[in-house]
């Protein structure tokens, strides 16, 4: 771990502890949280600016920042809008929790060493299962019980092939592993075995399609700004950052070849739950719960991009997994402000709330037509890459197979804004006001985020991506 | 006392290991009382932790073995008293804890 | 070597009567048992502060959390028929299991495993605490984080969440 990264997480934990104290207080506990989220985001820019040329392990420093920059920037949004959607009387215990799963996650993004990324996840998943059953209700318990055995028996795996990886190369860093690697030019056989597994750790905790059962209950059950959080940031800093890490190590033990076993088995994985979330997601009748397949639908394309691990895919991943991060953050804004003015999240009951909330419902339709590969939105670049890359592989299917699952996408959330924002005003929702300015904020600045990465995208080439694909090349 | 690790022994060792941890993961998938899955947790996690002594003694450094045991032992007992307490609560909520009859359960 | 293979076999024994026990109370005290045994195979490797670790934590504070939640739950937990008929499976299912992996896994492996060479590496100067502080500070820090969680977390749950 470079010295710097000790700041992402040592000053949050303490924030976090001082939060603690503060359990009654209202207003207190939220500015603090906000102040060192933002100071964050602030020296996380610095230190990628910082870290642009280096290339210690494959791309790996880049990744870092990066990532830490996402986690931070999303945490924040998540921290701005709980500050006025939360309503609980232990807000202290809330924020707290909040600082620390940020503290954790940067702690993943930021470890040079399978244990310690093992560490930092157990942090991020203790932190995950308290925040989806903070409030008393049974739903939200049982999720988080689901997500405790799915993603334990995920660290049990993992922790089974890092000891496997100490008799291979004596040591569990990175550096070691790639020197070990590179030095033995030998059979790769075992390490892939060793790297499968550990990949399907990272697909449970990624919660894709066979082991995704805990993730519709817990997003719809959560409160939005924690759904937020989780499937904006989480689930990708715990299941397809570490997938990405591990499929670098493939890809530098099969030769830089993009196709090895391991890597291909992981792409099906990929393409099931792509298929798996949009097909399912046309059936929902909640908004929450349609999301979260999507969310599903959208790790499918992280996955299949990371497994491939050819530059052109690594970029698509890593922009994707950003807007992702920012439309699917909006989304679930947008929902917890519909819930918050009409009391219900049910997309049939209740049709026209544009004319009663325009602000929520435009920049909700922005991220959805983002998140269905719409140009000029970011999501199009995004997905524009991922499929250029799997075209350019020879993997001309699996190409056309995303390309036809993104119009699902899009028929799904036609649908929905069809059904809820568009229209006329039904009954029930009559004395709906737009909420105020807390609410929007986020939403806006994602929004902005959205539209500008879009347009602007041949700037975000040249200044995040361009250096991860020199840095891999 | 390092002979005790020889290669054969390592493989042994493993096995040993493996074992444990299809002990665990055959309690999750068969047992009907939330308690007993985190029993079988345990054991898949007292596996993994036969396998990383083996690691570390087969890697001649036995004590980078010893301090990631201790790191992992209180990483452990942390998840193992959060999961009960999620437990206990689920217990408060439905008056039992069997995983097949928590109400919302579906897909 | 015996003592070993009679340590490990124990272990393996123990955590199949852990699983089959009738009552949740008894798994629980299988399971301290299996930690004890555990941290004698540390003890006999030459790892004796992980054993003194696995004693402590393992085999006292978990037992504890574990009867604790047991008696607490009291009358809630059933041992069903259908259960144990399941559990009748396990050894055989186990047996099974261990000759698919002696003969596909153990093939794969034999080469990783028969290429280990015990070298007296640099790290095995260094002691397990000098080892801890130097080179896993990251891990500590962690395992920081995760102690505030916990704590957090508990409070939360236990907590009262009536509130909306």
């Amino acid at each position: 771990m470079i010295p710097a990264a000790y700041f992402f997480i040592i000053i949050p934990l303490a924030a976090a502890a001082v939060c603690a104290f503060l359990n009654k207080k209202q207003a207190a506990p939220a500015i603090l949280a906000n102040i060192v989220l933002a100071c964050g985001l602030v020296f996380g820019l610095t230190a990628f600016s910082n870290n642009m040329g280096q290339d210690w392990f494959y791309g790996q420093a880049v990744l870092s920042s990066f990532m830490t920059i996402i986690i931070y920037l999303v945490a924040l949004a998540v921290a701005f809008f709980a500050a006025f959607a939360a309503s609980t009387k232990r807000r202290g215990s809330y924020f707290a929790m909040l600082l620390v799963i940020t503290a954790g996650m940067a702690g993943v993004v930021n470890a040079a060493d399978f244990f310690t990324l093992y560490v930092y996840l157990e942090v991020v998943s203790v932190c995950s299962y308290a925040l989806i059953s903070f409030y008393n209700r049974p739903k939200s318990t049982e999720g988080a019980i689901r997500y405790f055995y799915l993603s334990s028996i995920a660290s049990a795996i993992l922790l089974f092939s890092i000891s496997l990886l100490m008799v291979y190369a004596g040591g569990t860093s990175y550096e070691t592993l790639t020197a070990k690697i590179l030095a033995t030019q030998g059979n790769p056989a075992p390490l892939n075995i060793i790297l499968g597994i550990m990949a399907l750790a990272f697909m449970i905790k990624a919660g894709l399609f066979p082991f995704h059962s805990w993730t519709p209950d817990a997003y719809e059950s959560a409160t939005s700004p924690v759904s937020a959080l989780l499937a904006g940031i989480v689930t990708k800093v715990v299941g397809t950052y570490a997938l990405m890490v591990v499929c670098m190590l493939l890809s530098i033990i099969n030769f830089g070849i993009a196709d090895n076993p391991v890597g291909r088995a992981v792409m099906w994985f990929g393409l099931a739950s792509i298929l798996f979330g949009a097909l399912n997601a046309q059936e929902q009748k909640d908004f929450k719960r349609m999301l979260a397949y999507s969310s599903i639908s959208q790790m499918g394309y992280i996955t299949i991009a990371a497994a491939l691990a050819t530059p052109l895919a690594m970029a698509g991943a890593l922009f994707h997994m950003f807007n992702h991060a920012t439309f699917k953050a909006l989304l679930f804004f947008a929902a917890g402000s519909v819930k918050r003015a009409t009391g219900s999240t049910e997309i049939d009951s209740m049709s026209g709330l544009q004319a009663k909330m325009p602000y929520t419902s435009l920049t909700a339709s922005i991220a959805m037509l983002s998140t269905a590969g719409v140009p000029p939105f970011s999501g199009f670049w995004s997905k524009l890459f991922i499929i250029a890359a799997l075209w350019q592989a020879g993997f001309r299917g699996m190409a056309a197979v995303a390309l036809f699952a993104s119009v699902l996408t899009l028929a799904y959330f036609l649908k929905l804004q069809r059904g809820m924002f568009f229209g006329k005003p039904s009954d029930n929702i009559k004395n709906v006001k737009e909420r105020g300015a807390g609410f929007l904020i986020p939403c806006f600045v994602f929004a902005f985020i959205i539209i500008a990465a879009g347009l602007y995208f041949p700037l975000i080439y040249d200044n995040f991506l361009s250096p991860f694909i020199r840095v891999l090349q | 006392m390092n002979s005790l690790f020889t290669p054969e022994n390592l493989q042994f060792n493993y096995f040993a290991a493996l074992m444990m941890f299809f002990i665990g993961v055959y309690t999750m998938a068969a047992s009907r009382n939330l308690i007993r899955l985190l029993i079988g947790l345990e054991i898949t996690s007292k596996g993994c932790m036969l396998a990383f002594l083996a690691a570390g003694c087969a890697a001649g450094n036995i004590n980078a073995a010893q301090a990631l045991l201790m790191i992992m032992i209180s990483v452990e007992a942390v998840v193992v008293a959060v999961g009960l307490v999620l437990i206990i609560r689920a217990f408060r909520q439905q008056g039992n804890i069997d995983p097949t009859k928590l109400s919302g359960l579906k897909g | 070597m015996s003592l070993h293979l009679f340590l490990v076999a124990g272990m393996i024994i123990c955590s199949l009567a852990a699983v089959m026990a009738k009552r949740t109370i008894h798994a629980a005290i299988l399971l301290a048992l299996l930690s004890i045994l555990l941290s004698a195979v540390m003890f006999t490797a030459n790892a004796p502060w992980a054993g003194v670790f696995e004693l402590s934590v393992c085999a006292g504070l978990i037992t504890v959390l574990f009867a604790a939640a047991a008696s607490m739950i009291g009358r809630g937990e059933s041992y069903a028929k259908r259960e144990a008929r399941i559990f009748l499976w396990l050894p055989l299912a186990l047996l099974v299991f261990g000759l698919i992996v002696w003969g596909v896994a153990g093939p794969v492996f034999a080469p990783l495993f028969n290429a280990v060479k015990p070298a007296a590496g640099a790290g095995a100067l260094m002691s397990a605490g000098d080892i801890i502080w130097k080179l896993r500070l990251p891990d500590l820090l962690g395992q920081l984080c995760i102690f505030v969680a916990g704590v957090l977390t508990v409070r939360t749950i236990l907590g009262e969440g009536k509130d909306e």
